[in-house]
């Protein structure tokens, strides 16, 4: 039996926790996740943790304190991450600004941005591409 | 003191002199001339301003006399700045600086002939321009951080909004007209905030990377845009053959205006005449024209053309516009320093006209 998919979100906002959880857990609710308020938590963590308990999927706001989505993603790069686990990254933001855009298409590690709100429908197509090639 | 007499010719230019310098002629003895100068019953004498160009003769007492003008000035609170071009045999044109009361300790001249020149409005507008360059770094600073609050700090709560609305709807209990209602208002408010993003971030400049782009292409995806809308009202859209035009311009800047203007065009269609639209474009230089022409509804474009492209502004009872479509345009145009124009009668039509600055790459290629 497959594991349960794990999915790590990183945002300082409660509201996004909250709705994101319950729209995940309404696609499947065996789905396991894991919340940090700011980059640094998320970067301690993450460097820390085993390979077999590294999410499958991390979305990352981009404006967040301490440490911002953007600095947490060369971070990650330089963990090589994605390189340890088959990890989808997903930069998330209420921004619109399209230089926020080109810039997470230029980011090797970052498999698509998305613009918030995060629907049920866009949920469930970054957990099926990850699901199936989950390790 | 040496008495100082002028030339006729020099008189002659003199002519526009404040009667400070009058007095110094008819008077010409400086000692007097400094008591009227510390006379407080004379200040209207010491405030004439000194005309901007004259020409005299400069000798001690004149010198003096500036010298005291400019201190003078100084502590009343006035900066004055003087430069007198000095002519001397030996060394050819010398250039003396008076300002303030630093004026004060400039050696007197040799010299004997002269030009004064007064450059206080010249430094009063390098002032002014200095101030005026602080003030618009000033405002950019601050529309920088609004631009970032709409994007961020509004935006992050509407998306929330959007999305607790979205778990909502999956609940019975709550009657669907409250939910559509309610949905219908956060759409709203998702719409309105990103306009407001949108409109901070293209007033801080371009903000869409240049591309290579060709007319015709985008006025293909804007007729499928609004295609459904042009099959509702049953309209004509024609386009003219120089869409093979290759622009280098921001690709969606482009299309958010053409589709804009069309989308206009179609949603003020007159009850009783087929709607036909035209693009059309006209190369002027470097820079593409581009307009849409229409027979609709049209409005009294000398009453209300100034509101049209202005935020809000509305010239038709008509509930789905919400007065931001032309404001866009008008922002996103003029961001890249183009022009837009309107005409338009009542029941005759309407004529938008963008000029896309510098849009074109010198080139045309025909497909």
């Amino acid at each position: 039996m497959k594991k349960p998919i794990h999915v790590t979100l990183v945002d300082d906002d409660q509201i996004y926790h909250f709705v994101t959880e319950r729209l995940l857990h309404s696609i499947d609710p065996s789905i396991r996740i894991t919340w940090f308020g700011n980059g640094v938590d998320a970067f301690n963590a993450l460097r820390q943790t085993e390979i077999s308990e590294l999410p499958d999927v991390l979305l990352v706001d981009i404006n967040m304190p301490l440490m911002d989505g953007w600095q947490l993603i060369d971070r990650i790069n330089d963990l090589k991450l994605t390189e340890r686990k088959n990890c989808g990254v997903y930069v998330i933001s209420s921004s619109s600004d399209t230089s926020d855009i080109i810039r997470a298409q230029s980011c090797n590690v970052v498999s698509a941005y998305l613009e918030k709100p995060l629907t049920a429908e866009k949920m469930r197509t970054i957990i099926e591409r990850n699901y199936l090639t989950a390790d | 003191m040496q008495k100082t007499e002028a030339t006729s010719a020099q008189l002659a230019t003199c002519s526009s002199l404040p009667p400070l310098f009058w007095r110094y002629y008819h008077e010409t003895d400086l000692f007097t001339w400094g008591n009227t100068l510390n006379d407080r019953a004379n200040d209207d004498v010491r405030s004439q301003p000194i005309p901007k160009l004259f020409e005299l003769e400069v000798n001690q007492n004149l010198f003096q006399l500036l010298r005291w003008h400019c201190r003078d000035a100084a502590e009343q609170g006035t900066d004055v700045d003087l430069i007198v071009d000095l002519t001397t045999p030996d060394q050819g044109v010398r250039k003396v600086q008076f300002n303030g009361t630093s004026a004060m300790e400039l050696p007197f001249p040799s010299d004997k002939i002269g030009v004064v020149r007064d450059i206080t409005h010249e430094h009063c507008i390098v002032h002014e321009n200095q101030q005026l360059a602080s003030e618009v770094s000033k405002y950019r600073s601050l529309l920088q951080e609004f631009s970032y609050m709409a994007q961020h700090q509004l935006r992050a709560p509407v998306a929330n909004i959007k999305a607790l609305n979205e778990l909502m709807q999956q609940h019975d209990g709550i009657p669907k007209e409250i939910l559509a209602a309610l949905s219908y208002s956060i759409d709203l408010l998702d719409l309105t905030s990103r306009e407001v993003s949108e409109a901070a971030r293209m007033h801080l400049g371009p903000c869409e990377p240049f591309e290579s782009v060709y007319l015709r292409d985008v006025v293909l995806h804007v007729k499928v845009r609004v295609e459904e809308l042009r099959s509702q009202h049953n309209a004509i859209i024609h386009s003219d053959a120089v869409h093979n035009v290759r622009l280098w311009y921001p690709r969606r800047y482009l299309e958010h205006c053409l589709y804009e203007l069309v989308l206009n065009a179609l949603q003020f269609t007159h009850p009783l005449r087929q709607q036909i639209i035209e693009i059309s474009s006209e190369i002027a230089g470097t820079s593409l024209v581009l307009q849409v022409s229409d027979r609709g509804n049209g409005f009294d474009a000398t009453q209300f053309g100034s509101r049209t492209f202005i935020y809000g502004g509305r010239f038709h009872a008509h509930a789905s516009r919400r007065g931001t479509g032309l404001y866009a345009v008008r922002t996103m145009v003029e961001s890249l320093g183009g022009r837009y124009s309107i005409h338009s009668k009542p029941d005759s039509g309407t004529v938008v006209q963008i000029v896309l600055t510098d849009a074109l790459t010198l080139h045309r290629d025909v497909a």
